[in-house]
C-alpha cells in the first residue's frame, strides 16, 4: 500500500475516533449532529475503497441528509436535554467506554477479517468501532434524538463492513432509504408535543 | 399478464397510500373493509396461470412480478396464507371500525401488512430483512401516542428490530454464495447459523430482548400494540421457516432443533411466570403474544414429527384470539383508559361480555379444554414430554403461572370492585363483536379439526417442509 493511502487510512480512522469521542462526551445535541456528519465522511472514504465513487457518494449524501433532517427537527428541542441523568459526572465512564470500544475493535478486527475473508483492516476496524459506539450510546440514553443517532451510527458501521462483501446497488439504496426513514422517525418523535419531557 | 403480487401487494399498498389523504374516516373504514374483503375473496377463489377475458382484453395471472431485477413471488400454494392474513385484517378493520381511533390508523395498518407480505414473497429473500425494517418505520405513527410523554418502549422497539437487520443481511450473504476466500468452508454453516440466530433473537424478541413488549403494550392503545406485535411476530416466524425450507443443512441439522427448543422454552417460562405477577390488563396480552412466539418456536423444533401442522394451527388460533382479546380490552377501557388492576376492578361486572371474552382469550392460550388453543398446545406438551421430561415440567410450570395470571384477571374484573346498578349502554355493534368472539372461541375449541384442516392446506406453501 502506498504511503498516501496509508496516511489517508490513519487520518480517517483518527477522524472516526475523534468524532466518536465528540459524540459521547459533548452534551449539546447540535454538536452531536456535527460529529455525526464528520463520521459519515469517514464512512464515505472507507466505502469508496471497494465501491465506485459515485455509489459511495450516495451513501455520503444519504448520511448527511439524515443528519440534516435530524438537525432541522431538533431546532425546537432544548440543546442540553435532561434525559441523560449521568451527565456530566459520567464523563469518566464515557471515556472508559470509548477506550473499551477501541480495544474491542482492535481485538475483533483480525477475527472478522479472517471470518469474512477481507483485507481492509482500517475499514473493518472503523466499522466495528462505529457499531460498538452506537451500541454503547443506545444503551445509556433515552433521548429520542440520541437513540436515533446511535442507531444510524450502528448502521453506518455495518454498511462499511457490508460494502466490502456485497455490492448490490439495490441493497445499498434500500439501506439509504432506511437511514432516511430513521431520520424522519427521529424528527417525528421530536414533535412539539414531546418537548416537555426533554 | 398480471403478477399475483400486483393483486395482493401493489394494489392494496397504493390504495392505502391514497386513503392516507382521505379525511373522512367513515369513507376510509368502509373502503378499507371492502378492499380487504375483495382481496380475501380473490385469495380464496383465484387460480393462477389461468386466463380470463374482460371486454376483449385477455388477462393472465402469473405467480411472479419482476421489479428492479428482483422478484416478488406469490404462488398458488401461498394463497391460503394470503387469505388468512387478509381475513384477519378484515376482522381487525371491523373491530377498529367500532371504536374511535386516530386518523390514518387503518391506512397505516394496511401499509404495514402489504409491506410484510412483500417481505415473505421477495426473492432473494435476504431483502425480507430490509422490507421488515421499512414496515417497522411505517408502524411508528401507529404506535406513537402524543399524550404519553414516555416513548422509551417505542425507541426500544425500533432499536431491537433494527439490530436484527445487519445480522440477517450478513447471514443472507453467507447463505447465497458469499464465500469468504480466507475462511474454511466447513465453518461457513456455523457462521451463517450464528448470524441468523442472532438476527432472529432480536426479531422475535426472545428473552432477554423482550423487555420492550410489555412496556409498549401498556403505553400504547390496545389495537396498535396488539396488531403490531401480532403481525411482526407472525411474519418473522414464517420468514424463519423459509430458511428451513430452502437450506437442507438447516433442515437436517441435529443440533438446531434442540437450541430452538431451549430458546422457545425460555421465552415461554419467562412470560408465563411474569404473567402471574402482572398488575395491568394490557401487559397480559403482550406476554401472551410472547408465549405464543415461544410455542411456535417449540413447534418449529419438532418439524420432523408434525410440528409444522401445529405451527399453523397456532397461527390460525392466534389470528383469531389476538384481535378479539384486543377488542375486549378496548371495550373495557374505552371509558376508563387506565388498565392497571387497581383502576380496572369491577369492569367485568359492568361489561360482562367483554370481560368474559378477555378471560376466555387468556384461558385459550393457557390450554384450558374446550377453548381454541387446547389441542395445539396439548400436542406440543406431548411432544415435549416424549423428548425431554425436565422441559415438559418447565412447560407445566409456565402454564400454571399463566393460568394464575388469568385467574387474577378474573378476580379483578368480576370479583373486586363495586358494581354499578346499571351497566353502561355500550353500542349494540360492540356487544355483537364481543359475542361473536365468545362464540368463535368456543366453536373452535369444540371443532378443533377445522383449524387442523386449514393447517394441512397452509403447510403446502413450503416445498420441502410441507
Amino acid at each position: 500500500m502506498n504511503i498516501f493511502a496509508e496516511l489517508a487510512n490513519w487520518f480517517f480512522l483518527l477522524l472516526a475516533i475523534s468524532a466518536g469521542a465528540g459524540m459521547i462526551l459533548i452534551k449539546d445535541l447540535k454538536w452531536n449532529l456535527v460529529a455525526f456528519a464528520v463520521q459519515y465522511l469517514g464512512v464515505f472514504y472507507f466505502i469508496q475503497l471497494d465501491w465506485p465513487i459515485r455509489l459511495a457518494l450516495i451513501k455520503l449524501l444519504g448520511g448527511l441528509t439524515s443528519g440534516l433532517i435530524l438537525y432541522l427537527s431538533s431546532r425546537s428541542v432544548v440543546a442540553n436535554p435532561k434525559g441523560d441523568l449521568a451527565w456530566p459526572q459520567g464523563i469518566f465512564f464515557r471515556l472508559l467506554g470509548l477506550g473499551l470500544i477501541t480495544m474491542m475493535a482492535t481485538a475483533l478486527t483480525p477475527q472478522l477479517l479472517n471470518w469474512l475473508g477481507l483485507s481492509h483492516y482500517f475499514g473493518v476496524w472503523v466499522g466495528i468501532f462505529l457499531m460498538g459506539l452506537g451500541l454503547f450510546q443506545v444503551g445509556i440514553t433515552s433521548h429520542p434524538l440520541r437513540v436515533i443517532i446511535s442507531i444510524l451510527i450502528i448502521l453506518a458501521g455495518f454498511e462499511i463492513i457490508y460494502a466490502f462483501v456485497e455490492t448490490s446497488i439495490l441493497v445499498s439504496l434500500m439501506l439509504v432509504t432506511i437511514n432516511l426513514g430513521l431520520a424522519f422517525v427521529g424528527g417525528y418523535l421530536l414533535s412539539p408535543a414531546n418537548i416537555g419531557s426533554q | 399478464m398480471i403478477g399475483s403480487p400486483v393483486i395482493w401487494i401493489i394494489i392494496p399498498f397504493m390504495a392505502a397510500g391514497l386513503l392516507l389523504f382521505v379525511n373522512n374516516e367513515r369513507i376510509v373504514k368502509i373502503s378499507a373493509i371492502f378492499l380487504v374483503l375483495c382481496l380475501s375473496l380473490a385469495a380464496g377463489f383465484f387460480k393462477q396461470d389461468f386466463s380470463i377475458t374482460v371486454a376483449g382484453l385477455g388477462i393472465k395471472i402469473t405467480p411472479s412480478l419482476h421489479i428492479l431485477g428482483r422478484e416478488l413471488t406469490l404462488e398458488q400454494s401461498a394463497q391460503p396464507l394470503i387469505l388468512l392474513i387478509y381475513s384477519s385484517l378484515l376482522l381487525w378493520f371491523i373491530y377498529l371500525g367500532m371504536f374511535k381511533i386516530p386518523d390514518r390508523t387503518i391506512p397505516i395498518i394496511l401499509l404495514i401488512t402489504t409491506t410484510l407480505i412483500a417481505a415473505i414473497s421477495v426473492k432473494p429473500f435476504l431483502y425480507a430483512a430490509l422490507l421488515i425494517e421499512i414496515a417497522l418505520l411505517i408502524s411508528v405513527p401507529l404506535l406513537y401516542q402524543p399524550e404519553s410523554k414516555d416513548h422509551i418502549s417505542l425507541l426500544r422497539f425500533i432499536t431491537f428490530q433494527t439490530l436484527a437487520m445487519p445480522f440477517i443481511l450478513f447471514s443472507g450473504w453467507l447463505l447465497t454464495g458469499g464465500s469468504p476466500a480466507g475462511s474454511a468452508q466447513s465453518s461457513l454453516p456455523v457462521q451463517a447459523a450464528s448470524f441468523l440466530g442472532l438476527g432472529f433473537v432480536f426479531l422475535l424478541a426472545v428473552f432477554p430482548f423482550n423487555t420492550w413488549i410489555p412496556m409498549l403494550a401498556e403505553k400504547v392503545a390496545p389495537y396498535a400494540s396488539a396488531f403490531t406485535l401480532f403481525i411482526f411476530s407472525t411474519i418473522s416466524l414464517i420468514f424463519g421457516l423459509y430458511f428451513f425450507d430452502n437450506y437442507p443443512w438447516i433442515r437436517e441439522s441435529s443440533q438446531l432443533p434442540g437450541i430452538i427448543r431451549v430458546v422457545g422454552m425460555i421465552t415461554i417460562v419467562s412470560s408465563g411466570l411474569l404473567v402471574a405477577v402482572q398488575t395491568n390488563l394490557k401487559r397480559n396480552i403482550a406476554h401472551a403474544i410472547l408465549m405464543e412466539t415461544g410455542f411456535s418456536l417449540l413447534a418449529i423444533s419438532f418439524l420432523k414429527t408434525g410440528g409444522l401442522v401445529i405451527f399453523f394451527v397456532l397461527l390460525i388460533q392466534r389470528t383469531i384470539t389476538i384481535p378479539f382479546w384486543s377488542a375486549a380490552i378496548s371495550t373495557l377501557t374505552q371509558n376508563n383508559p387506565d388498565s392497571n388492576y387497581s383502576s380496572a376492578a369491577g369492569l367485568g361486572k359492568r361489561q360482562p361480555l367483554a370481560g368474559m371474552l378477555l378471560i376466555l382469550c387468556h384461558f385459550s392460550i393457557a390450554e384450558v379444554p374446550l377453548l381454541a388453543g387446547f389441542a395445539s398446545h396439548q400436542s406440543i406438551w406431548q411432544l415435549l414430554g416424549q423428548t425431554s421430561l425436565p422441559l415438559a415440567v418447565w412447560y407445566g410450570i409456565a402454564l400454571i403461572g399463566y393460568l394464575i395470571g388469568g385467574l387474577r384477571s378474573f378476580n379483578v374484573l368480576f370479583i373486586s370492585g363495586q358494581a354499578d346498578t346499571l351497566p353502561p349502554a355500550f353500542p349494540w355493534y360492540q356487544r355483537l363483536l364481543v359475542s361473536m368472539g365468545l362464540l368463535t372461541l368456543l366453536i373452535l375449541g369444540i371443532f378443533q379439526q377445522m383449524t387442523g384442516q386449514l393447517a394441512l392446506i397452509l403447510i403446502k406453501m413450503f416445498k420441502h417442509l410441507g
